[in-house]
């Protein structure tokens, strides 16, 4: 954890739709031992990152490597190290236990065990057709499916998406279960209320790039988020409530606070350029 | 184990699909079936015998055309991007994958949907009844060149009654140079499945505008070589008609060596189109 | 889970660890449970557990057996209500110095309030 280990190194990747550029030159690394939360408004490429992390799109320029390996040469060594649950899908027509027991063929850490026991947690029903569950049912068979994989990178676009309630809590429950030193789990969301204390580190991604990719520990050695009666002349954030003022400020003392992800998203939007070189 | 191939990598990659793929093969199998049986339901109302060679013909009628549509019904999903998600992600190499559609659609199915229905046939012969199915079609189905050949794609040259001297001497040399109408099959397929990975929408559309397209370019480039070819004729009359016929017969050796070679051309491609799909 | 919106949560994990030793729910010398565990239960990302686990640890609280677990150390009580004493001196008793400052109340005032209180604790 401490010594730097990046199984996934994105170096200058810039990536377009026709007109529509995505990212000009985004650089960052994720190591293993880490739940990242990818943050960003929409369209800004959360969706392309992952999947160019995983070899489904390829990059215009720039590299994406994977445990040494392009992802773009969709090196089956890396394949099957790595998995993507997307946000939408379409299940085949077949059940899920066949779904299972057929694609995890070429994965070498697969846990059939492991795979029930989640299914179970997930009160989701493996015999039943993969396509005539209900798409949060199918979200979730799809992510116990992901897990048991025990590949070393996993990537989630927006999980707990048509989740409901008991169900994010068991999501929470069972991504914390399954974090292991060796593995990389790289989360894509909106809503940050349904993994908040999950994930760490937070990268925040914009239309021009990268704005911050920091541990929960460096944002709050750097913001402090507090609740005050004044309002604070350099707060980056705040917003007016009942007690006071709910504020995201420069840390000056390097007093603890706990970091609100909401607050640091809405902060760091309406600072882009000052939390670059903040977060640098 | 090499990262782009591996025999072991390549069993389970077929083993894979075929349990994903197993009720479809069967279902386009149970057509087939489901076909030669109404055939042979008419011919019972019909009340007419049908002979072995000419249940032959419509079996392998029915063989080809569905065969070459196999593609579209076992790989329908695997190249839309939203659909196509686990097979873009699935640990095998492109070749693998492009090897192991080779083997379910031009190896397993056609041998498993030929089996099946001789092997209806060769029970329908055992039905009393009063038109009968008579002889057995094993046989035939392996020899009818004609029957097959007329079925399946292009004839590359076409000739003119110009000298029925020359066209009868040309069958005569041309029959042994014949090309089993395997050929013609695994190139109808080939070509599908192409079109198959080609397209992501309306996949059937497209590719029947694409063969209207290609046809109609054949004709217009056969019309034209045709017009220019006698135009030649017209205006060198003391040509000798032995060059002309040795020149006809290197053409036609020309167009079958392509004919041979495009199969593989096609899986090639399919193969370059898999690996630089995006999702 | 919920979290107070104030304290960063591996210090919230951290508290709850001592309030459960204090209390005599986890004895000295007992095991509790791992990071992972708690991590599910509190449905936390694990290094964050393992943050409060390291503090707790290097304060003399908890300590790990290799292999094993971790474990109550022995003293951890008194470890604790130290601890607690001197944040409560420096962090709560300070905002009720503030708030009698603001309302006017003394410290006589407090100290008959305090009488009061023990009195009916005891009976």
């Amino acid at each position: 954890m401490d010594s730097k280990n990046p199984i996934v190194k994105i170096e200058h990747l810039k990536f377009n739709y026709k007109k529509h550029i995505v990212f000009e030159d985004l650089s960052l690394e994720l190591e293993a031992g880490r739940i990242y939360g990818l943050l960003g408004e929409n369209g800004v490429g959360k969706t392309t990152l992952l999947r160019t992390i995983c070899g489904l799109l390829r990059a215009k320029s720039g590299e994406c490597t994977v445990m040494g390996m392009r992802s773009a040469s969709r090196n089956p060594e890396m394949l099957k190290d790595i998995y993507f649950v997307p946000e939408l899908f379409v299940a085949p027509p077949i059940s899920v236990k066949r779904f299972a027991q057929s694609n995890s063929l070429l994965y070498p850490r697969w846990d059939a065990a492991q795979f029930e026991k989640l299914c179970l947690t997930f009160e989701v029903d493996p015999t039943y057709r993969f396509d005539k569950l209900s798409h949060g049912q199918q979200k979730k068979a799809l992510i116990a499916f992901a897990l048991a994989l025990n590949t070393r990178v996993l990537l989630m676009d927006e999980p707990s998406n048509g989740l409901d309630i008991p169900s994010k809590t068991t999501l929470r429950r069972v991504i914390s279960e399954c974090a292991t030193e060796d593995r990389v789990i790289a989360i894509s969301t909106h809503q940050v209320r349904d993994l908040e204390n999950l994930i760490d580190p937070i990268i925040i991604l914009d239309r021009s790039g990268m704005i911050l990719n920091a541990s929960i520990e460096q944002i709050s050695e750097k913001l402090l988020f507090t609740m005050s009666q004044e309002p604070d002349p350099e707060a980056y954030w705040s917003e007016n409530s009942l007690s006071g003022y709910y504020q995201v400020i420069p840390n000056r003392d390097g007093m603890p606070s706990r970091v609100n992800l909401e607050a640091l998203f809405n902060a760091t939007l309406r600072n882009k350029e000052t939390f670059k070189k903040l977060f640098k | 184990m090499n990262a782009t191939f591996s025999i072991h990598r390549l069993g389970l990659t077929i083993y894979k699909e075929l349990q994903e793929k197993y009720m479809i093969l069967l279902s386009t199998i149970g057509i087939i079936l489901m076909t030669y049986l109404a055939n042979w339901a008419l011919n019972l109302i019909d009340g007419e015998s049908v002979a072995a060679a000419a249940r032959a013909a419509s079996a392998a009628a029915i063989l080809s055309i569905i065969g070459c549509l196999a593609p579209f019904f076992l790989y329908k999903n695997e190249n839309r991007r939203m659909e196509g998600v686990f097979y873009a992600v699935s640990p095998s190499s492109t070749l693998e994958k492009t090897i192991s559609m080779l083997v379910i659609c031009s190896v397993i199915f056609p041998l498993l949907s030929t089996v099946l229905l001789m092997s209806l046939d060769s029970l329908l012969t055992l039905m009393p009844f009063e038109a009968r199915y008579s002889g057995s079609i094993w046989g035939c189905m392996f020899s009818s060149k004609d029957y097959l050949d007329k079925i399946t794609s292009i004839m590359p040259f076409n000739t003119d009654p110009m000298s029925i001297d020359l066209v009868n001497r040309m069958f005569d040399t041309v029959n042994p140079l014949s090309i089993p109408p395997i050929v013609g099959l695994a190139l109808s397929q080939s070509a599908f499945v192409l079109l198959n990975m080609l397209f992501r929408r309306h996949k059937i559309g497209y590719t029947l505008l694409t063969l209207l397209g290609a046809w109609v370019i054949a004709a217009v480039i056969m019309v034209i070589s045709a017009v220019s070819f006698f135009d030649n004729l017209q205006n060198n009359p003391d040509i000798d008609p032995e060059h002309i016929f040795q020149w006809m017969i290197t053409l036609y050796k020309v167009f079958s060596y392509i004919y041979c070679i495009l199969p593989a051309v096609f899986w090639v491609l399919t193969y370059f189109r898999v690996r630089k799909l995006q999702y | 889970m919920e979290f107070d919106q104030h304290k960063p949560i591996y210090l919230q994990i951290a508290d709850a660890i001592c309030e459960r030793i204090l209390t005599g729910t986890w004895p000295e010398g007992d095991r509790i449970p791992s990071v992972r565990e708690c991590g599910v239960s509190l449905e936390v990302n694990p290094n964050t557990v393992a943050r409060s686990y390291d503090e707790l640890s290097s304060e003399g609280i908890i300590h790990n057996k290799r292999g094993i677990g971790y474990f109550v150390s022995p003293g951890a009580k008194t470890v604790i209500r130290e601890k607690q004493r001197s944040s409560f001196i420096s962090g709560d008793l300070k905002e009720v110095f503030r708030k009698m400052e603001i309302l006017g109340i003394s410290i006589e005032d407090i100290t008959s309030l305090y009488q009061k209180y023990i009195s009916k604790d005891n009976n």
